[in-house]
């Protein structure tokens, strides 16, 4: 019972984070969201357009920086340490952070930015 | 647990990045096997769906020894003692233009004597009619029991007149109301080429995808089956052939990634019964065992899959927006599909069947029984779908049944209509984006120069994308025995473009800049040779030659300039005899008839546009020589020549 | 649970089968996503008229917000370019010239009102003869930014910042050295920041990724990618974006010039 607890987190990690490439043998740590719904609403959204972004179709986006390894960088905008909190305050209101960027400020509310982080912190 | 830090954390697994600036927590040894065997499990089963990227196409097998000359010569192939002759089955007394293309064989010769050379210099303006819009007027007026039927760009107004009455006054009009959206779609400004009449019926197509059969006599509406969907980026705009009780339709949208078609309705019901697609499976292809291309490589299973890239070919294009030709004694339809898709060869490797080629059809099931392709693996917007003109000629001493089609790569093919075995392939306009087509395998040799790349202007592509002649249609003359070519003398830089696919939306991945070919003159009439294989007169014009041509047993050939000129030639000396300065570039095709009162007369709708109008019709800007895939380049002084405005002219000669 | 393989090994099993069955699953799930779904936070449609005629007297209600905050902005202007021609916008409009739509080289004359306003809800909304409505594909900010570019380009005096009609891939800087610049770029430690294509050892994850910086739009995120500003950005990063995490190198002008031609060959 008591090892059953240990590990639940680690069954609920494996259960959202399929789409891993990271061969390095740790999973995400950040991600308290639902990667796979991340992943569809960065879709939806269109961050493709602006964005290369490993997994998502069509993403392939050349306006700001490509998103391949973004788990690993160390800074997000060159200006926030890259922390969960920060990386969903940035996807939110990347506007209140660098005024004037060309990253608009696209209306999301916090579970979609919780799962869209979930889903970049996939990409090792 | 939860991992809250106010350290910067690298997700990452392995040994720190000495560049970076962080710091990690200390891992158990269980958590990192638990991590390891978690993960080897989940991506095992998985792997990140890449996004597609297209792959870069290694250039076609090179084909045997580069070869342009025709099949071996016999003697007796001097003009004098063998020309090539309308085929039997076509009404040699027919005074009449019942559809588009006059007839079944393409060959828009008028039997009309009345008009030659020497007496068209006093050829004058009969009546005129306006059709009120300000788009491409490509349409053949259509004359059928002393009635003149015209049908409009978009709107798609059928106009009908009567010939017995002075000034030919309205008959009646038949409004289909097609979709206005519809103008969104097509590629080449809202045209429509023409009708086609047979057993009392009027048949046509509307720019939103509806074929519409009415009454010749009184204009009542008796069917309208819809074809296609704008939505899916079709259109329709060429001119249907009737026949066999049976009418034949093709779709447009080779540029909006839309999947080709052939369709057969029936005359009465308008019912389809039969569609046969340019690309995807045999079934779909109505490909069976009765099935025999002449060549090789278009032998095999489901090539129109196995040629492209994974379901690529349902938006591969293949479009039929061109002629259908039927020869009944063989009993066989011929028609041409349009280029692949998309323009950016590099998203589609493969020879793209079965698109840029010929295909022959039983016209009653529809099963293929040859095809031909001129342009494996396209590259350069190389449509199929030009005229094949059915003549009966001598070759080696026999009389062949053939097609004469002068395609958009710039070369005269002469082919077997029997078979499908292509006798002749003689360039009739300047060439370097191949160098000869090898008869032993029908295929071009492509010269790597010139193939389209990503991210690079290849320059001085020729002939353009529009082609050494679009789909502006020749004539033939038994008495000269010569084809009578309206053609472009244009190239282009290209640049190839990653595309999305959007349905409904373009799907060309190019920037194109065309400009005139070599010395200067964007287009030429030719009077062309078919046993000889070459030209016997040619006539240059400032604008390319966007109209079709007519032929007359009087001795002329009428074709029209884009400014507006409408032209009367000696059909043996290419002398110029007569001309008429009409309101508008001339983008449509001339037809010659018997009027009620037995004299002859010619007819032409004047109103620029097409392709190669837009700059005129669409209001374009020539600061950006893309503009309209790439025409803007080279039309930018034509707003300064020509002005938009629909109109029909009917001539004749005075006291008539 | 007892047999002759160990608790160890029956938990690996467990494991390794929950990895599979998650991943399969998400695997399935995300080939099967919704084509066309509206994105997400979807707003009523702007108040914005077509029509210049208003009776007994009435005016146009005032712009939207979005309209100072989008109009001219050289930013937004080339995220805009991009975003145009990803949706094929200029498959019909092309580059200014129009084709089967109408030319944006226009000198503001829009068919249905030149106002960024209007030309965004042209495009949200789609028009009579033949402007698809793009409302259900396109985010509203992007719409925005492709509204932005569209009225750039009908005005002459931003043409320039539209971007040349013919979408080259690469702005060109004249006089410099890519091998000078490829050997300053190892010599400063770029690439302990950065991924760069072509620098031995370029793999830094400190700061995004240089691959294609040449066809990127936007440099920092805050600057059009033109030579000039390229430079400019190389040269001082913290005048631009004062606290960044990019230092100032304290490089010449020429070798600035330098790097900056090596990084337009990463195409």
């Amino acid at each position: 019972m008591q090892r059953l607890t240990f590990f639940a987190p680690f069954l609920a990690l494996v259960l959202v984070v399929p789409l891993s490439a990271c061969d390095r043998g740790q999973a995400t740590i950040a991600a308290n969201g639902d990667a796979h719904h991340g992943a569809k609403i960065i879709r939806q959204l269109g961050c493709g357009n602006c964005h290369t972004i490993p997994g998502v179709a069509d993403a392939r986006g050349n306006v700001g920086p490509p998103l391949t390894r973004i788990a690993d960088r160390a800074f997000i905008a060159g200006v926030l340490p890259n922390t969960p909190e920060n990386m969903r305050a940035w996807i939110r209101a990347p506007q209140t952070i660098v005024p004037g960027n060309a990253m608009p400020d696209m209306g999301i509310d916090e579970a979609d930015a919780r799962d869209i982080a979930a889903y970049l912190y996939t990409l090792h | 647990m939860t991992y809250v830090t106010s350290q910067p954390i690298s997700t990452r697994c392995a040994e720190p990045d000495t560049a970076a600036a962080t710091s990690f927590p200390k891992r158990s040894a269980r958590r990192a096997r638990f991590c390891a065997t978690a993960l080897t499990g989940a991506t095992l089963t998985f792997a990140i769906p890449q996004p597609s990227f297209a792959q870069p196409t290694a250039p076609p097998a090179a084909a045997a020894a580069p070869n342009n000359q025709t099949a071996p010569a016999t003697p007796d192939q001097s003009a004098s003692s063998g020309k090539a002759a309308l085929p039997d089955f076509v009404k040699k007394d027919d005074t009449q233009w019942p559809t588009a293309s006059q007839n079944a064989a393409n060959t828009r010769y008028s039997p009309m004597t009345e008009i030659t050379p020497d007496n068209v210099k006093n050829l004058r303006v009969a009546f005129t009619f306006s059709t009120g819009l300000k788009n491409g007027e490509e349409a053949a007026p259509l004359v059928v029991d002393n009635t003149m039927y015209i049908v409009t760009p978009w709107p798609n107004y059928l106009y009908a007149l009567d010939l017995t009455k002075p000034g030919a006054p309205l008959k009646w009009v038949y409004k289909p109301n097609p979709d206005r959206a519809a103008q969104g779609v097509a590629c080449c400004d809202v045209v429509n080429r023409g009708a086609s009449y047979d057993n009392g019926k009027v048949f046509f197509n509307t720019l939103d995808d509806y074929t519409v059969a009415v009454d010749a006599k009184s204009g009542k509406q008796l069917w309208k089956t819809k074809l296609g969907d704008i939505n899916n980026g079709e259109t329709m705009t060429m001119a249907p052939l009737a026949a066999k009780g049976k009418v034949f339709v093709g779709d447009s949208g080779g540029e909006m990634g839309v999947h080709g078609w052939l369709t057969a309705l029936d005359q009465n019901s308008g019912k389809i019964v039969w569609r046969a697609y340019s690309t995807g499976p045999d079934k779909q292809v109505l490909i069976g065992s009765d099935f025999h291309p002449f060549y090789k490589q278009d032998q095999g299973k489901d090539l129109g899959v196995s040629t492209w890239p994974p379901d690529a070919w349902k938006i591969g294009g293949g479009t039929v927006w061109g002629w259908v030709a039927y020869d009944p004694d063989l009993n066989l339809l011929y028609y041409g599909t349009a280029n692949p898709g998309p323009w950016n060869q590099e998203q589609r490797p493969g020879d793209n069947l079965w698109t840029a080629g010929i295909f022959a059809r039983d016209p009653d099931t529809g099963a293929a029984k040859w095809f031909f392709q001129y342009n494996p693996h396209d590259e350069h917007d190389y449509d199929g779908i030009n005229e094949n003109v059915l003549v009966d000629m001598p070759v080696d001493g026999k009389t062949r049944k053939v097609i004469l089609h002068p395609d958009r790569n710039g070369y005269l093919y002469v082919i077997d209509r029997s078979n499908g075995q292509v006798l002749q392939a003689h360039t009739y306009g300047p060439v370097n984006s191949t160098e000869g087509v090898d008869l032993t395998t029908g295929r071009p040799k492509i010269n790597p120069a010139k193939e389209t790349k990503l991210g690079t202007v290849v320059k001085d592509i020729c002939p353009t994308a529009s082609g050494a002649k679009d789909w502006e249609p020749s004539s033939f003359s038994p008495k000269t025995g010569l084809l009578y070519i309206p053609h472009e003398n244009l190239c282009m830089d290209w640049e190839n473009v990653q595309v999305n696919y959007i349905a409904g939306t373009p799907y060309v991945g190019a920037n194109v800049v065309m400009k005139a070919g070599p010395g200067g003159n964007r287009g030429e009439l030719t009077a062309w040779d078919p046993i000889q294989g070459k030209p016997v007169w040619q006539i240059k014009e400032d604008l390319p030659v966007w109209s079709g041509t007519a032929a007359t047993a009087g001795g002329l050939v009428f074709y029209g300039t884009m400014d507006g000129w409408f032209k009367a030639v000696d059909a043996q000396t290419g002398a110029l005899k007569w001309q008429f300065k009409t309101g508008s570039g001339i983008i449509g095709q001339p037809i010659v008839y018997r009027g009620p009162d037995g004299h002859e007369y010619v007819a032409i709708l004047s109103g620029v546009g097409g392709w190669a109008g837009a700059i005129v019709a669409g209001d374009l800007n020539p600061k950006d020589p893309t503009g309209a895939l790439g025409f803007v380049g080279a039309m930018a002084d034509l707003k300064q020549k020509t002005t938009p405005g629909g109109m029909l002219y009917v001539f004749s000669l005075p006291n008539t | 649970m007892s047999s002759r393989h160990g608790p160890r090994d029956s938990r690996l099993f467990t494991y390794v089968s929950i990895g599979l069955v998650a991943g399969v699953a998400a695997f399935v799930a995300q080939q099967s996503l919704a084509e066309g779904t509206p994105p997400p936070n979807v707003q009523k449609p702007l108040n914005v008229p077509v029509s210049p005629l208003f009776p007994n007297g009435g005016a146009a209600p005032p712009p939207p917000t979005q309209v100072k905050q989008y109009e001219g902005n050289p930013t937004y202007i080339a995220a805009g370019h991009a975003i145009f021609d990803h949706y094929n916008c200029s498959g019909c409009h092309f580059h200014g010239a129009g084709g089967m739509g109408p030319a944006f080289y226009n000198d503001g004359h829009f068919i249905y009102g030149g106002r960024l306003d209007q030309i965004y809800a042209s495009i949200y909304q789609g028009r009579p003869n033949g402007m698809p409505s793009w409302a259900q594909i396109i985010p509203q900010q992007e719409i925005w930014e492709i509204a932005a570019y569209v009225k750039a380009l009908s005005e002459p005096s931003q043409q320039s910042a539209a971007g040349s009609p013919l979408p080259l891939p690469t702005p060109a800087i004249s006089g410099g050295n890519v091998e000078n610049g490829a050997a300053l770029i190892t010599k400063n430690g770029c690439g302990s920041c950065h991924e760069i294509p072509g620098i031995h050892n370029a793999t830094g994850t400190v700061g995004p990724p240089l691959t294609h910086i040449a066809g990127r739009a936007v440099i920092a995120g805050v600057m059009p990618n033109t030579p000039d500003n390229m430079t400019a950005w190389i040269s001082n990063p913290q005048a631009i974006v004062p606290g960044n995490a990019m230092p100032n190198l304290g490089l010449k002008d020429n070798d600035v010039r330098d790097i900056a031609t090596y990084l337009y060959t990463l195409r």
